[in-house]
């Protein structure tokens, strides 16, 4: 299938006139012909306060896998709100050839926006009427998290997923955000959740084995080690043991928490700071340990000193096309749900 | 042997990211074929490069020609560079090249059985490996029964380790009749167990065979149509415009009616009739193909001269390119009365689809290569739009097709734009090309990764190629009593004039794919 990518700017121009050109210029382009629009999806990327970043390259990576509408939201702040209120505009459209004689098939677009003067802090007016309705629309929040009295309202009736990126800056900030969208039915995903989504996986493949089983869903202790800069990671893991497992909190404390298991024991967890990830799980004569390190994930399950099992899977590596590409096949996981309501909302963290 | 994945785990309740298989060992009878090389290397090559298989495989070539271990990663690699869909990287081959052997056997000789079981001891011993064996029969299947029973006498039919797993991949056809298949499931079943069993009909990996059942159950808006009240009749055309490429003798032993319609037409029809399984799990999912299969209407003697056609292609065109007919074909008798072609009538009697005709067809060097499923809806009870509406306004058409232009298409009626009610047909189609961009992985390659998994939801049962063999055995038999002459078809053409009979009598027509 052949395709080509069509490329506009259009500095100063107001909002209602951005939506104007979205509509009429790949017809234009085409000699008039309207394509059959392809977009399963709308992806926002608000990038306000990143520098240095050609977000229209990474966009078109995005679009050329998820047939989108990709509108990359950029708010500069510092000018006069009453006089120039305006987008600088770039917009790029990659149009698909099928066969001669069919209509080509407008696969994706791709929309920076510069918002300036009153749009700087009024974007979503903008971004809303861009929406295509009806299909999933996700908002890749990639600067700092919104001020308190963030309009939540207003977003939620546009974007139907805020995706955030925890490993960055933690959970904590993005609490009331969390708390806010879930109520008005925006669900919140984490790229840092669906990366760790290789541990997940090999401690189920791990449970698989009776022994493993038994020290991952029984431990009498777990000592997690943990680089303090992406604490969410192991709160993220423990609080989905904790919503699997059907455990309790009973204490918190930086270093250590105290869970419940379901026959009413106690399992101590302690938690020191380390460069390599690792959970190490007790169960009687058996130790289970699992350590992140080179881009593998390596356990062992251990019975006193004779190893009985070695398993390695490669570890999800940070990658933002790729996180956000498989993130959109997948769409929300519930599981992130539970996991934060089983621990980390109430952490306090 | 314990089944570990039987035991109740927990974490993998609702867990998105996919089970990947546990270290094993893969051992491929027929491993110098065509069929390993176009399919069976460029599957294990892509599931690596995409990080599908664990760190930890072997694969061990089991064949007649003679290779050594060097020689044998050379041939992979050389298969992998023709017919991989992603390219070659040199690094990720050597790491499947690494854990790659080659025995020169002949598969009846039972000393290369105990050496095969030798070589997988060392294997495990060396590398400290649990003993998960996969043993994949790409081979032809009068070797089936050989090498089962071969694997039995060494022990190789079940794994040295308690937690480990041996599971027998067996390649179609699945017998040569009901009586072969029966034997053959026989010969097998005193060896291995039916779960170890995994029988491959690669067109059950094919993405959008997949989706028929995600299309049909996982939307809202389709299934409570999706009965006799609703649907007038259903189409399902498997068209090829090749003709037997050279597999002469093959194909003049099987036939059309073998070849597509026992395997791959019948999965088709249940995958497109089935109700609803509890749960998309493979008993689930099998028991109700299977009822499907049952409720298929035996065909009387009466039935199949009036409700089947066979016929062979006669010379004609192809993309401009004249090509002979059967009977002119290399390898073929000229006297030979297998069908190339096959047209066929079914109902299935059951509470769904009571008086719905399902009309299947397949056929070599036909016009074009088209796989699909038409499913036509019953017109408006009420035509108030007739004083002015367009006469030739066709009833709705549900489309889903397969390949080679994967996708959906619903036919409706809409107003032509003027001053007064005019009706014209159109098109909604959904394209996979144009909404999904990702690369679909190869059917072999989901196939083979559901068979290390342990998932045979993909796979059939001993009952669903017995069922097919059922209904198939009858219409072999009642073509073996009948002595008149096959109906040929010009090369290039959608078939005989007696296929268009046959669906004309019902006061229908094949549509044009």
């Amino acid at each position: 299938m052949e395709s080509e990518t069509l490329h506009w700017e259009h500095p100063n121009i107001k909002g209602p006139e951005l939506l104007r050109l979205l509509r009429t210029e790949v017809p234009q382009a085409l000699g008039g012909i309207v394509p059959v629009t392809a977009t399963v999806l709308t992806l926002g990327l608000y990038v306000k306060g990143i520098p240095e970043t050609d977000w229209m390259e990474l966009a078109e990576k995005i679009s050329h896998v998820h047939p989108s509408r990709v509108l990359i939201i950029n708010p500069v702040t510092g000018t006069a709100e009453d006089t120039t209120t305006h987008v600088d505009a770039q917009i790029s459209a990659t149009v698909t050839y099928r066969r001669r004689g069919e209509p080509p098939t407008l696969f994706s677009e791709c929309v920076q926006m510069n918002l300036r003067g009153g749009l700087a802090n009024h974007w979503i007016d903008v971004v809303q009427s861009l929406i295509k309705s009806d299909l999933p629309a996700y908002l890749l929040w990639l600067g700092a998290p919104p001020l308190p009295g963030f309009r939540w309202d207003l977003l939620s009736t546009g974007f139907t997923h805020l995706v955030i990126d925890s490993e960055q800056i933690g959970l904590g900030p993005w609490k009331s955000a969390i708390l806010a969208g879930k109520p008005l039915g925006m669900a919140v995903d984490d790229l840092y959740w669906q990366r760790l989504g290789s541990w997940r996986a090999h401690w189920a493949t791990l449970a698989d084995y009776p022994e493993g089983l038994s020290a991952i869903t029984n431990p009498d202790k777990i000592v997690i080690g943990w680089p303090s800069s992406h604490s969410s990671g192991w709160r993220l893991l423990l609080g989905w043991l904790i919503d699997r497992l059907k455990w309790t909190v009973s204490d918190i404390e930086p270093n250590y928490l105290s869970i419940i298991n379901d026959y009413g024991q106690t399992i101590p967890v302690e938690i020191h700071e380390a460069n390599d990830p690792s959970f190490t799980f007790h169960h009687d004569a058996y130790i289970l340990s699992s350590q992140s390190s080179h881009k593998e994930l390596h356990s062992r399950i251990m019975k006193e000193t004779e190893e009985l099992y070695t398993m390695t899977d490669p570890c999800y590596q940070a990658d933002p096309v790729n996180d956000i590409v498989k993130l959109l096949n997948r769409g929300h996981d519930q599981l992130f749900d539970f996991a934060l309501a089983s621990l980390i909302m109430n952490d306090r963290d | 042997m314990i089944d570990t994945q039987s035991l109740s785990n927990p974490l993998r309740e609702g867990l998105v990211e996919s089970r990947r298989p546990q270290p094993f060992t893969m051992i491929i009878f027929g491993a110098a074929g065509d069929l390993a090389h176009r399919k069976l290397f460029p599957a294990l090559y892509n599931l690596m490069v995409d990080h599908w298989l664990p760190h930890q495989i072997n694969v061990i070539g089991f064949s007649r020609q003679p290779f050594d271990d060097e020689a044998f990663r050379h041939e992979v690699e050389q298969s992998i560079r023709q017919f991989s869909r992603q390219p070659l990287d040199p690094q990720i081959f050597q790491q499947l090249a690494a854990g790659m052997h080659y025995l020169t056997a002949n598969f009846n000789d039972p000393e290369a059985y105990a050496r095969l079981r030798d070589l997988l001891n060392s294997i495990r011993q060396e590398q400290h490996l649990p003993g998960n064996y996969l043993f994949y029969l790409a081979t032809p299947p009068s070797f089936y029964p050989v090498i089962a029973e071969q694997l039995g006498a060494v022990g190789l039919n079940a794994s040295p380790d308690p937690q480990g797993w041996v599971r027998l991949i067996v390649e179609k056809p699945f017998g040569h009749d009901l009586d072969s298949a029966l034997e053959l499931n026989g010969q097998l079943h005193q060896v291995f167990k039916e779960t170890q069993i995994f029988r491959i009909d690669h067109y059950l990996g094919k993405e959008t065979v997949q989706n028929i059942l995600v299309f049909r159950f996982a939307n809202g808006i389709f299934e409570p149509l999706w009965n006799r009240q609703y649907i007038d009749h259903v189409q399902i055309t498997v068209a090829e415009s090749l003709g037997i490429e050279g597999r002469g003798t093959y194909y003049d032993n099987a036939g059309a009616l073998r070849d597509i319609v026992q395997n791959h037409m019948m999965q088709l029809l249940a995958m497109i009739a089935m109700e609803p399984p509890v749960a998309f799990e493979a008993d689930a999912v099998r028991d109700e193909k299977v009822k499907v299969l049952r409720a298929i209407r035996p065909l009387s003697t009466r039935d199949i001269a009036m409700h089947t056609v066979r016929a062979q292609y006669d010379e004609g065109y192809i993309e401009g390119q004249k090509v002979p007919g059967f009977l002119d074909e290399p390898d073929i008798p000229s006297d030979s009365r297998t069908e190339t072609y096959i047209a066929m009538r079914l109902l299935i009697d059951n509470w769904r689809w009571a008086g719905v005709p399902f009309y299947l067809r397949t056929g070599k060097r036909l016009a074009k290569r088209a796989t699909e499923i038409a499913i036509q809806f019953k017109r408006a009870p009420h035509r108030f739009f007739s004083q002015t509406a367009t006469p030739d306004l066709e009833p709705n058409l549900l489309t889903l097709k397969i390949q080679p232009d994967e996708g959906i298409a619903l036919r409706f009626g809409a107003k032509v734009p003027g001053p007064i009610v005019r009706i014209r047909t159109v098109n909604m189609d959904f394209l996979y090309g144009t909404s999904f961009a990702d690369q679909a992985p190869e059917a072999y390659e989901r196939l083979l990764l559901d068979a290390m998994i342990g998932d045979s939801t993909l796979f059939t049962r001993k009952d669903e190629v017995e069922s097919a063999w059922a209904l198939v055995n009858s219409i072999l038999r009642g073509w073996a009593r009948s002595k008149g002459a096959i109906p040929s078809y010009e090369a290039g053409t959608w078939g005989p004039s007696e296929a268009d009979e046959l669906i004309a009598r019902d006061g229908f027509h094949w549509r044009r794919p």
